[in-house]
């Protein structure tokens, strides 16, 4: 069976568009869940994915053509950021394959807990907004991420009802914003 | 926990609140954006309270880039995580400085409760008051165990608007906490 990193390329390497509900869970230093959100994950390669954050408030991120845009439904804000700074975008942008993961992170095989195998991954580049980022695959395929943020704040998504190569509306990465919003761009 | 249940008409009183009991220690959890100064940005916030100093953190989509904002009497500390900390002796320049936000930290922590800062002159409004050159306005209120807080506010002057969104309050020792 194929070692941990390398199923982590294969499954990127086949992976042209992937749909998924996600969980994603804040855990305090404590080590207690801080917030629970909930929403839908769209990737398409190249480049483009959305972030649709549903439960307990509304929030979307979407990126296409080098561009991230964050929308927040009751801040009534839109913020535009090129993609290389906005802060969201890193998980995705590593997902979307568009980037060679050797050149930008060491990968080192974390653990196996049954059929779950966690890789990390660490940043090469100094400025990255995060310390580490694991990825759990579950027999090849994504079922989880973590993040740890600069005081160790852990950031866990658990994907689930993952849809491979699916055709996605190419709308959904399109983003208009709604009459009377605020939009700021870069 | 708490009962998070918006008013329906959401109006906001001052008179009912200067009466309810002095807050404690309190928590919360909601997000906040900031727009006309220099740059504009969105973020989610923890914000932790007690009677001798504010930790604000504020943190990306993903948690990241996360920052803490520490407030002590006159004094300000930034921590960007990993040692990287900067401490000041004007906390409104300094904040206004590193992050681009142009806010009355000190008096804000009296706002986000739904209170005028103490000491200082304010004017009514229609659903909120006018304190320090800021317009504070709130726009939905939610009611915390027997309390009455805010969910949506704006805080405005003639350059930056904060807008700020409360999901979740936390009083120490109310409602089992």
């Amino acid at each position: 069976e194929a070692k941990p990193v390398e199923q982590l390329k294969t499954f990127l390497a086949k992976t042209r568009s992937l749909t998924a509900d996600f969980k994603q869970v804040l855990i305090n230093e404590a080590g207690n869940p801080a917030q629970t959100t909930y929403g839908v994950f769209y990737l398409q390669r190249p480049g483009k994915f959305r972030w649709d954050y549903q439960k307990p408030f509304q929030q979307q991120i979407i990126s296409t053509d080098g561009k991230v845009w964050f929308y927040d439904t009751d801040l009534e804000q839109v913020t535009v950021k090129k993609l290389g700074d906005s802060v969201g975008s890193t998980p995705a942008l590593l997902l979307s394959g568009d980037i060679v993961l050797e050149d930008n992170y060491t990968m080192e095989q974390q653990g196996v807990d049954g059929d779950l195998q966690w890789i990390k991954l660490l940043p090469k580049s100094q400025d990255s907004s995060f310390k580490y980022l694991t990825i759990g695959l579950e027999k090849g395929d994504l079922s989880g991420m973590e993040l740890s943020d600069n005081f160790g704040q852990l950031t866990r998504i658990y994907f689930s009802n993952i849809k491979h190569n699916p055709t996605i509306n190419p709308t959904l990465f399109k983003f208009e914003a709604p009459k009377g919003v605020d939009v700021f761009s870069e | 926990c708490n009962t998070v249940e918006v008013i329906p008409d959401g109006s906001y009183s001052r008179a009912v609140l200067a009466n309810s009991p002095p807050l404690p220690d309190w928590a919360l959890e909601g997000r906040m954006s900031l727009s006309g100064g220099k740059e504009a940005w969105s973020a989610n916030l923890l914000w932790q309270h007690d009677p001798a100093h504010d930790e604000l953190k504020l943190s990306g989509p993903l948690g990241q880039g996360a920052t803490i904002i520490r407030l002590q009497g006159e004094t300000v500390s930034i921590d960007r995580g990993g040692g990287n900390v900067q401490t000041s002796a004007q906390p409104e320049a300094f904040i206004n400085q590193q992050l681009g936000m142009d806010v009355p930290i000190k008096a804000l922590a009296y706002w986000i409760v739904g209170l005028p800062a103490t000491e200082q002159a304010y004017v009514d409004m229609p659903s909120g008051f006018r304190q320090a050159g800021w317009l504070v306005e709130y726009k939905q209120m939610q009611t915390v165990g027997r309390r009455v807080l805010p969910r949506k506010m704006t805080v405005m002057n003639g350059q930056a608007k904060l807008k700020l969104i409360i999901e979740q309050w936390v009083i120490k020792g109310e409602d089992g906490h």
